[in-house]
C-alpha cells in the first residue's frame, strides 16, 4: 500500500512509548530500526496483507511485553505492603472492625439480591435450547389496555397451520382431574397437553414414556403421567408404570412419572399429573384457554415471529370478523413470560442494595480519609526518604483492598448463611422450589468480586487523592497542631453529602412504596372478606351432563349449607374476586341501537348464584339482586355494576334496558339491578366494568362456593367439603381458603418488596448515622483547640454544642435539595408502580426529609456534647 | 527484575524464545532484524518475534550474561540509526547445550512413550 509506509512506521513508534521508561531508553532506537528493516522486507515481499501482518503483530508484541512489565512492578514489593496494611489495620481495631462490617453487611445484602435475581431472571430455564422458546397470548385489543389472554382452539390450530417461523407449536390448558381412592377422591391440579408438549420443551419422564400422538384422539383409552410428588403421595410404587388409577371416574393407564422438582415455568406451576389434550370442538373460537408456545426454528429472531404471529392474528380477524376482530398476538420469550412481572420487583431491590453498597462505600473512604490525614506526619517521612507517590498510592489502595476483601468474604459468608431466610424473596408469583435450585456458585462469587473491585476503587481513591493533595515532600512539620486545610475537610463534607442525597433517594422511594402498599392494603374492594370462607367444587359424570343437573347440584349444595345455624348466607359464582372474570364479552344496548361493529359496549362476566351479592357484601345500588330465584326458564336477565353502567348508560338510565351479548346466542337480557364496583386483583386496581348473569341461565360444571359464618372459618370450610362428599362422593374439593387470604395474596407480591425495602433502607439509615457522626467527630477533634479557646474566651458549653450541630446542618443543607432532586427524578420512575398517592407525595418526603435532619442532629450532637463536657485547658496544652 | 550475571544456574531451563534467540546468534553476531529473520528462515515462520518480545528477550540474556554486545554497524536496508549487533557467550553456548541436551531427553521419551504407544492405541 503506496503511502502506508512511513504512517505505519511512524504508529509503530509511538506505540512503542507504551513499553516502561527504562526499556524503552535502553532499546526504544534498536526497536525501531529493527522494525523498520522488517517492514521493507515485509513491504517489498508483495505478499498480500504482509505489512498489516506485521503491523498487527508488533503492536500485540508491545501490549504483552508492557503488560508484562507493569505485572513486574506492580507485583514487586506487594506483600510487604500487604503486610504493613495489616498492622496498620490492627493497630486501631474499631475503626477496623466498623469498615469490614459495613462492607460485610452492604456485599451480603448485594449479593443476597443478586442471587435472586441471577436465579429468576438471569438463569436459563430448564429446557433444551430454551432461548428458542416463545410463549403466544392472544391479545384483547379492544378495551384499550392490550389485556393478554388465552388462546382458543381454533386460533391455536391456525396458528399451527400458518406460521413458518416457528418449528413447531404445541399448546396447554390448566384443568383438574377428580382421584378415586379409599379416603374419598381428591382433585388433582391436572394439565391437559398437546402430545408433542414434552418433545417441544426437551424433557422426558424420568420413569415410563411421555405422550404419543395416539394418546391426543378422541375417544383414545385415558393415559396419564403423574408428577413425582403425586407419586410419592401414592406410595412411591416402583412398578407404576401400566398401573391403572380411577380418575373422573374412568380407569386410567399411568404411562410416566415426571422427574422430581419439574415446574412448568408459566400459567401456573402446582400441576400433580399431565393428561393428553383433548379438543372436542376445534372450531370454537370463543374460549380462551390455552397457552401456547412455540419453538423458533434456528435461523428466526423473535423479532420475526413476533410479526409473522402478528399478521397471522390480522388474518384472521380479517376472515372472522364476529370473533376476532379486535383479537391481536403477543409473542414472548419464554423467559419472559415466566419471570413477567417479577422484573420489576427485583430491579427495584437491586438498586437499593447498590445504594446501601455505595453508601457504605462512602462511609468507608471517609473514615480512610480520617485516618490517612492522621498519618500525614508518615507519609511526609516515606516520601522525604524517597518513597514515590505512586508507592504511597498504592499503600493506600493495598489497604483498601485488605478491608474490602476481609469485608466481602465475611459478606459473601453472611449471604450464604443466612440462604434459608431470603427464600422469600423470590418472588411468590414464581414458584420458589423450581427457582430455588441454584444456590451461592460461581456468577455469584464473580458478581461479588466485581463489586469488591468498585468498593476498593471508591474507598481507596478519595483518601489517596486528600492525601497527595496536601502531603508535600519535604514538608516533614507536625501538623497536628495547624488547623485541620480546609481542602481534606471539604473532601470529607462532600463524601457525607453524597451520602445523605443518597440515603434521601432510597429513603424516599421506599416511603413511597410503604404508602401505596398501605393504600393497597386499606382500599375498599368492595366486598366484605371477613369470616367469609370459599371452596371449589366440580360435577363430574354422566348424569351431571344436562345444564338443569348442574345447577340444581349447586343449588342443593347452597341450599343445604344455609340451613345450618352458623351459616349467614351462602352462594356461589363461575369466580370469586379478587380474581378477575373468566371473560370480557362484547355487548349492544337496547336503547342506543345502531352502534357500528367493533365500538359495542364491553364488560366482564362473571356468572353467580343469587345470595352473591348478599354473601359478599356487595350493595345493590339500584332495582333488585338475583335474589331469591329461581330464575332458570324465566326472563332472561342481568345485573350490571356501577362502572358499567356509569360507563355506558351515561344518562343514568341502565336499569330495564335491555343489553344483548355478542356470544353466539345473541339473547337480549333486561337490567334488573345495578351493583356496587369490586377490584380485582390488578394493579392498580382499578375496577372494571362487570355484568352478572344468574347461574340457573347458565349453568357451569365447576364453582366456587362462597359462605358466610358467624363460626370459625375452617370448621366450615371442613363442613363444606364434607357436605359435598356426602353428596356426591367423588367430587372434588379444592381451593379451600379464606377469602380475605385471596386478597391478601393479590398485594403480596408488593408486600414482599416492600418489606425487603424497607430493611435496605433502615441498613442506609444506620449507615448514613454512622457516616455522619465520624465527619463531625473527625471535625470537633480538629477544632479542639478551636473550641478550648472559646472557652477559655467565654463561650458556654451550648455555643460549642451549637457549632457542632451547625456543621452538621451545613452538610445537610447540601446533601438535602441534591436528594430531593434525585428523589423526584426516582419517583418519576416509580410512578407506574405507586398506587393511591401522588408519586410527588409531598407527605412521603417531608417525612422522610425531617427523619433525616432528625438523624443528622442527633448524629452531631453527641461529638459536640463530648466537646462541650471537655476540658478546655486540657485542648489548649496538646 | 533485577538479574545479575552470575546469578544464574546454567542447567535451568530456558525459555522457548530465549532459546531461539541463542540458536540464531550461535552462527555469528546478528542484529535485531537479522535475528528475527533467521528465527523465521529456520523454523519456517512457526516462531516470528515482534521486536518488543525480541528487546526485552535480548534484556534478559544480556543480564544473565548468554549474550553480550558487539558493537554498532549503519544498516543495511534502511537508513536510521547503527544497529547494534549481539553475540553470543561462553555461558551462553553453555546455557545452549545443556537447553538442546534437554530437549534431546525429552524427545527419546516422547519417542519412547508417545510415538511408540500409538499404533495399539492401548494406554497413554
Amino acid at each position: 500500500m503506496s503511502g502506508g509506509r512511513p504512517l505505519m512506521v511512524r504508529l509503530h513508534a509511538a506505540t512503542v512509548g507504551l513499553l516502561s521508561p527504562r526499556f524503552r531508553r535502553r532499546y526504544g532506537e534498536q526497536i525501531g530500526a529493527a522494525f523498520a528493516d522488517l517492514y521493507e522486507e515485509a513491504a517489498r515481499s508483495r505478499r498480500p496483507l504482509a505489512t498489516q501482518r506485521l503491523f498487527a503483530r508488533e503492536i500485540l508484541g508491545v501490549i504483552a511485553e508492557s503488560a508484562t512489565g507493569m505485572r513486574r512492578g506492580l507485583t514487586q514489593g506487594l506483600g510487604g505492603d500487604i503486610r504493613f496494611a495489616m498492622r496498620v489495620l490492627r493497630k486501631r481495631p474499631a475503626p477496623t472492625l466498623v469498615m469490614v462490617g459495613m462492607i460485610a453487611v452492604a456485599i451480603a445484602a448485594n449479593a443476597t439480591v443478586f442471587r435472586v435475581v441471577h436465579r429468576v431472571l438471569l438463569q436459563p430455564l430448564p429446557f433444551h435450547q430454551p432461548d428458542r422458546l416463545t410463549a403466544l397470548w392472544s391479545l384483547d385489543t379492544e378495551s384499550g389496555r392490550d389485556a393478554i389472554g388465552l388462546s382458543t382452539a381454533a386460533d391455536f390450530r391456525d396458528l399451527q397451520s400458518s406460521s413458518t417461523t416457528l418449528a413447531e407449536l404445541t399448546a396447554a390448558y390448566n384443568g383438574s382431574r377428580s382421584l378415586t381412592a379409599q379416603e374419598g377422591s381428591e382433585a388433582q391440579m391436572t394439565q391437559f397437553i398437546a402430545t408433542n408438549y414434552f418433545d417441544l420443551f426437551g424433557i422426558a419422564p424420568a420413569m415410563g414414556r411421555g405422550f404419543v400422538a395416539e394418546d391426543g384422539e378422541l375417544g383414545a383409552s385415558p393415559v396419564a403421567i403423574l408428577s413425582h410428588e403425586l407419586w410419592q403421595q401414592l406410595g412411591g410404587d416402583p412398578d407404576v408404570i401400566g398401573s391403572v388409577l380411577e380418575f373422573d371416574q374412568r380407569d386410567t393407564v399411568i404411562v410416566g412419572v415426571m422427574p422430581a422438582g419439574y415446574r412448568y415455568p408459566v400459567g401456573g406451576n402446582s400441576q400433580r399429573m399431565w393428561a393428553p389434550m383433548v379438543i372436542e370442538d376445534w372450531d370454537d373460537r370463543e374460549q380462551g384457554r390455552l397457552f401456547v408456545f412455540g419453538r423458533m426454528r434456528d435461523d428466526v429472531s423473535i423479532e420475526t415471529v413476533r410479526a409473522e404471529i402478528s399478521a397471522i392474528a390480522e388474518v384472521l380477524g380479517d376472515r372472522y370478523p364476529d370473533t376476532n376482530r379486535d383479537r391481536g398476538a403477543r409473542t414472548d420469550s419464554l423467559h419472559d413470560a415466566a419471570v413477567q412481572g417479577a422484573s420489576t420487583g427485583l430491579s427495584l431491590l437491586m438498586a437499593a442494595v447498590g445504594f446501601v453498597l455505595l453508601i457504605a462505600c462512602l462511609n468507608v473512604a471517609n473514615l480512610q480519609l480520617s485516618r490517612a490525614i492522621g498519618r500525614a506526619d508518615e507519609v511526609a517521612l516515606r516520601m522525604a526518604i524517597g518513597a514515590g507517590r505512586n508507592r504511597i498510592v498504592r499503600q493506600l489502595l493495598v489497604e483498601s483492598c485488605v478491608l474490602a476483601a476481609m469485608g466481602s468474604s465475611l459478606g459473601l459468608f453472611v449471604a450464604v448463611w443466612t440462604e434459608p431466610f431470603t427464600a422469600h424473596l423470590i418472588p411468590p408469583t414464581l414458584d420458589t422450589e423450581f427457582y430455588a435450585t441454584a444456590s451461592v456458585n460461581s456468577s455469584i462469587i464473580l458478581f461479588t468480586v466485581a463489586v469488591t473491585v468498585a468498593t476498593v476503587i471508591v474507598t481507596g481513591c478519595a483518601p489517596a487523592y486528600g492525601l497527595l493533595r496536601r502531603s508535600v515532600p519535604g514538608q516533614l512539620v507536625s501538623t497536628k497542631r495547624t488547623s485541620e486545610t480546609a481542602h481534606s475537610r471539604r473532601l470529607r463534607g462532600g463524601l457525607a453529602i453524597a451520602e445523605i442525597s443518597l440515603s434521601l433517594v432510597l429513603l424516599a422511594g421506599t416511603g413511597l412504596m410503604v404508602r401505596s402498599l398501605a393504600a393497597l392494603q386499606q382500599m375498599d374492594v368492595g366486598v366484605e372478606t371477613d369470616r367469609v370462607a370459599i371452596l371449589r367444587t366440580g360435577v363430574r359424570g354422566a348424569r351431571y351432563e344436562t345444564p338443569e343437573a348442574q345447577a340444581a347440584f349447586f343449588s342443593r349444595v347452597v341450599g343445604e349449607l344455609e340451613t345450618r345455624p352458623e351459616v349467614a348466607s351462602a352462594t356461589t359464582a363461575d369466580r370469586m374476586p379478587p380474581q378477575s372474570a373468566f371473560r370480557v364479552t362484547p355487548f349492544t344496548i337496547g336503547s342506543q341501537p345502531g352502534v357500528s361493529a367493533g365500538s359495542e359496549a364491553r364488560a366482564s362476566l362473571r356468572v353467580v348464584g343469587p345470595g352473591y351479592f348478599r354473601t359478599l357484601g356487595i350493595p345493590v345500588v339500584e332495582g333488585v339482586s338475583f335474589d331469591p330465584g329461581p330464575w332458570a326458564g324465566g326472563e332472561p336477565v342481568v345485573l350490571v355494576n356501577q362502572v358499567a353502567a356509569e360507563m355506558y348508560w351515561p344518562g343514568g338510565d341502565a336499569l330495564g334496558d335491555e343489553i344483548v351479548m355478542l356470544d353466539g346466542r345473541n339473547e337480549p337480557r333486561r337490567v334488573i339491578g345495578i351493583v356496587g364496583a369490586v377490584r380485582s386483583s390488578a394493579i392498580p386496581p382499578d375496577p372494571e366494568p362487570e355484568i352478572y348473569l344468574p347461574f340457573d341461565q347458565r349453568p357451569l360444571r365447576t364453582m366456587t362456593i362462597a359462605i358466610r359464618t358467624q363460626g370459625s372459618v375452617p370448621t366450615i370450610l371442613e363442613t363444606g367439603g364434607a357436605l359435598i362428599s356426602d353428596i356426591e362422593p367423588t367430587f372434588p374439593v379444592y381451593n379451600m381458603t379464606m377469602l380475605q387470604a385471596r386478597f391478601d395474596d393479590a398485594n403480596a407480591p408488593v408486600a414482599a418488596t416492600v418489606q425487603v425495602l424497607a430493611v435496605f433502607a433502615s441498613l442506609a439509615l444506620l449507615l448514613v448515622t454512622v457516616g455522619v457522626y465520624a465527619v463531625i467527630s473527625q471535625s470537633v477533634a480538629e477544632r479542639g483547640r478551636e473550641f478550648g479557646i472559646r472557652r477559655a474566651l467565654g463561650a458556654r458549653g451550648a455555643d460549642v454544642l451549637g457549632l457542632a450541630v451547625r456543621e452538621g446542618l451545613r452538610i445537610m443543607a447540601w446533601g438535602l435539595p441534591l436528594g430531593l432532586l434525585g428523589a423526584l427524578a426516582l419517583s418519576r420512575a416509580l410512578a407506574g408502580l405507586i398506587y393511591g398517592i401522588p408519586p410527588t407525595d409531598p407527605v412521603t418526603f417531608l417525612s422522610v426529609a425531617a427523619g433525616l435532619l432528625g438523624v443528622v442532629v442527633a448524629a452531631s450532637s453527641i461529638p459536640g456534647l463530648r466537646a462541650m463536657r471537655a476540658d478546655p485547658t486540657v485542648a489548649l496544652r496538646d | 527484575m533485577p538479574a545479575f550475571p552470575n546469578d544464574r544456574d546454567p542447567a535451568a531451563p530456558l525459555g522457548a524464545h530465549l532459546f531461539e534467540i541463542l540458536l540464531a546468534l550461535a552462527n555469528g553476531p546478528a542484529h535485531g532484524y537479522g535475528i528475527i529473520s533467521d528465527i523465521r528462515a529456520r523454523t519456517e515462520d512457526r516462531v516470528v518475534l515482534s521486536t518488543s518480545t525480541l528487546y526485552r528477550g535480548i534484556e534478559r540474556l544480556l543480564a544473565q550474561g548468554l549474550v553480550a554486545e558487539a558493537g554498532d554497524q549503519p544498516g543495511e536496508h534502511s537508513g536510521g540509526p547503527p544497529r547494534r549487533y549481539y553475540r553470543i557467550t561462553e555461558l551462553g553456548r553453555r546455557g545452549a547445550e545443556i537447553e538442546a541436551q534437554r530437549l534431546r531427553d525429552a524427545v527419546r521419551v516422547a519417542d519412547e512413550r508417545i510415538f511408540a504407544s500409538r499404533p495399539d492405541r492401548g494406554s497413554r
